[in-house]
């Protein structure tokens, strides 16, 4: 949902009129926002990625991108660990078993579809929103090009089309947004995975799917949903056998969701579009009264001196 | 005895307009003429390299001029054109707030330079703004089209903007004079006290938004320089900036301009120096100290062993407390001279710690690292170098090291 | 709302708006409070 003006301008209407009729609200002790009640997501099982990529073929045939450059038999991809570029919105990396004799671990990464975005937190434009159905989408009809977004998103996922002069876009994975809310779909990678390793689903649902196979299975998973807190909660969820920092997740993140990292910041600015001109204004009369005071005194000084 | 028409009168009239306020006084093949001089030819190469680059940034893009990435979206342009820039073009509303709402009068000579400074330094920092952004031309959406009310960022597009224009009608006198409108430098000067404390409205909020940018970095900038007191840092650090930027430009001033000051003013002048110093001095030691509480809040004293944390003690300790020193041994010497070799190290301290924020310490656990483009450093150089052509070009012409006979000073008309 | 973020697009921008409105009453209200008296010409 993008707050257009007129959104802006009936949300601010009822707020007044609220007030003004004096019509009982439920106010809330503490803010508290639970999120669009019927969003979707995505729970990846990395116990059961076995490494195909055909989520990233499938991924890149969706959204028109070309085929993947190094081939999915072609092992040596798995090399390096990459992240997702302009033509590329997701990628799976493969990371060493910390478990000796236990196979490698492969993980695909795109965009988390962060339930409080830091991209939508960033941007100048309000180019990035949080829709109902959980993807976070980007609106390239408004971007100025700033990539604040790509600074602030601590997954590192956007991508710029720095080679286009004229109409670069920030590009990223969108949840296939068309795909699941008109086309009753899954989304691509969703759809090609072989293995079912990814669930697509209401993510109340998938919660607590995920916490029904951690139950049963106490000795194949580690007990943490990554992005069921993270970050305030991302859309997309994950589920390792080994500790999730030794398969590229940053685990320092902590709960606190991007946009209250600024809140307190922005808070302070109509405190000083207020205070500094009433701060200001006296500190002018001030002085301009010390240097009345001045002036009178001298020429009193002089009056009683007399002409020099 | 030649009788002109009224045609050839204007024409004539118009041809000595030319000639007196854009060729100074002289013939245009004399002016030309006068124009061969060292510094020029050394302008011109710049600029003969940094045309072509622009040309190739504005038709090929990012990729082709800079070595930006996906993990790097910020570099050379952001990190010194922006930020730097904006840090040390605050000297336009401290000088302008202690002169005209402080009362400190004897400042007077040095606000006009100093307002200068800031109105062309904000100019082009939106010029080297519209090289990094993506599409420059969209410059005005968040003021016009789409309202991201949630962003730092987007305030300091708005008050950038706004700032642009409070600094323009500060300096608007100067041009009237210039000018000789008399009138709409009456206009002008009575808006100068609103105006000024406007800039510095405008200016608290900008100078600590382009810090409270970073605040949605807590994975990516160095814990030692990630501090929710970033946006207090920068303002600080800001205004350090600005009374060092004057420091530095009054003296370059002058030297190169020394035939529009009298020698009377060259003595009151390093008597102003000191006085600056003074301030620089004090606001350096708080801003010391408070790096310090910054540690403390992030209880990160461990990191201080590393080789990033020994690199944080460069930049606190050579780079603000030893300036700081070498300001408060200057003032009790009176020794303008020195004030201004700590001014000078005052301003590299400032890039330093801008650099730091935005490419040192940024992804400090990326693997990967980012260095500028050849292209980049060619447009940031003849970026500055047409900032100071303009500011040559102005002072040549406006009232801005010397005042106009005609008018008497603003502030004893406010 | 139901997200911070929406909940911050729509309360950030009040609060801006009623802040600069404040800045523009705020000129009205000290021209009428700091009116200088007419001088007389002597």
């Amino acid at each position: 949902m993008t707050i257009t003006r007129r959104d802006f301008l009936k949300a601010t209407g009822i707020a007044g009129a609220t007030g003004l009729l004096s019509i009982p609200t439920v106010a809330q002790a503490q803010e508290f926002f639970p999120g669009w009640p019927d969003r979707y997501g995505v729970l990846n099982d990395c116990t059961l990625c076995i490494g195909c990529r055909r989520c990233e073929e499938a991924c890149n045939r969706v959204n028109g991108n070309p085929p993947p450059k190094v081939p999915l038999d072609d092992k040596s991809v798995f090399n390096t660990v990459r992240r997702t570029d302009a033509k590329n919105f997701t990628v799976v990396n493969r990371f060493p078993n910390p478990n000796r004799d236990k196979p490698p671990i492969y993980v695909k990464r795109q965009c988390m579809h962060c339930n409080e975005p830091a991209c939508a937190s960033a941007c100048l434009v309000a180019a990035f929103s949080k829709t109902a159905a959980g993807a976070v989408l980007y609106n390239s009809k408004v971007c100025i090009g700033c990539r604040y977004c790509m600074t602030a998103c601590p997954f590192y996922v956007p991508s710029y089309e720095y080679d286009s002069p004229y109409t670069p876009r920030v590009v990223k994975c969108t949840m296939c947004y068309d795909r699941i809310t008109r086309e009753g779909k899954l989304p691509g990678c969703v759809e090609a995975c072989p293995v079912e390793a990814l669930t697509f689903g209401k993510r109340s649902d998938l919660i607590r799917i995920a916490r029904e196979r951690i139950l049963r299975n106490p000795d194949k998973y580690v007990d943490h949903i990554y992005g069921e807190h993270e970050v305030g909660g991302t859309s997309w969820m994950y589920l390792s056998g080994v500790p999730f920092d030794k398969i590229g997740f940053r685990t320092d993140l902590g709960i606190t969701p991007y946009p209250e990292l600024t809140r307190g910041f922005l808070s302070a600015v109509p405190l000083v579009l207020t205070l500094w001109p009433v701060f200001f204004t006296g500190v002018y009369m001030f002085s301009r009264r010390r240097e009345q005071i001045a002036k009178t005194e001298d020429s009193s000084h002089e009056r009683e001196e007399g002409p020099s | 005895m030649t009788v002109m028409t009224r045609e050839q009168r204007e024409q004539m009239a118009f041809r000595t307009w030319v000639a007196d306020k854009l060729f100074l006084g002289m013939s245009f093949g004399d002016y030309v003429k006068k124009q061969i001089t060292p510094f020029n030819i050394i302008a011109a190469l710049i600029l003969a390299v940094g045309i072509p680059v622009t040309f190739v940034r504005f038709t090929q893009g990012l990729a082709a001029t800079t070595h930006l990435t996906d993990n790097y979206p910020w570099g050379l342009w952001i990190g010194v054109d922006v930020l730097c820039g904006v840090a040390l073009a605050a000297g336009g509303f401290t000088l302008g707030s202690a002169v005209y709402l402080f009362g400190m009068k004897e400042y007077h000579a040095i606000v006009r330079p100093a307002v200068l400074t800031g109105f062309l330094g904000y100019f082009f920092v939106v010029v080297g703004l519209c090289f990094d952004l993506g599409r420059p031309w969209r410059l005005p959406y968040p003021m016009l089209v789409s309202y991201g009310t949630t962003s730092v960022m987007f305030l300091v597009g708005w008050h950038v903007a706004l700032y642009l224009t409070c600094q323009f009608v500060e300096f608007c006198p100067a041009i009237f004079e210039w000018l000789g409108w008399k009138n709409f430098r009456k206009w002008a000067v009575r808006l100068t006290i609103g105006a000024t404390v406007f800039g510095v409205i405008l200016s608290t909020l900008h100078q600590s938004a382009l810090g409270a940018l970073f605040l949605l970095a807590p994975g990516k900038l160095h814990p030692l320089w990630y501090t929710s007191f970033i946006p207090v840092f920068f303002l600080v650090s800001a205004i350090i900036g600005g009374i060092s930027m004057v420091i530095f430009e009054s003296m370059l001033s002058h030297r190169v301009f020394s035939n529009q000051i009298n020698h009377q003013d060259h003595n009151h002048f390093d008597k102003l120096t000191i006085g600056l110093g003074k301030a620089a001095a004090t606001i350096l030691f708080g801003y010391f100290c408070l790096k310090w509480v910054g540690v403390a809040h992030g209880q990160h004293w461990d990191l201080l062993n590393t080789p990033l944390g020994r690199w944080f003690l460069v930049e606190v300790i050579g780079f603000v407390l030893f300036p700081c020193l070498l300001f408060v041994w200057a003032v009790r010497r009176e020794s303008a001279a020195w004030a201004r070799v700590a001014a000078i190290w005052t301003v590299l301290g400032i890039i330093l710690n801008r650099v730091n924020v935005s490419m040192v310490a940024f992804n400090w656990n990326l693997p990967d690292r980012y260095f500028p483009k050849w292209t980049e450093f060619v447009v940031t150089i003849t970026i500055i170098t047409v900032f100071i052509l303009t500011f040559r070009w102005i002072v040549n012409r406006m009232p801005v090291l010397w005042e106009h006979p005609e008018y008497p000073p603003e502030y004893e008309q406010a | 709302m139901h997200t911070l973020h929406d909940f911050m697009l729509v309360t950030k921008g009040q609060e801006y708006l009623i802040a600069v409105t404040f800045l523009l009453l705020f000129c009205i209200f000290w021209a009428v409070l700091d009116k200088k008296k007419k001088r007389h010409a002597d």
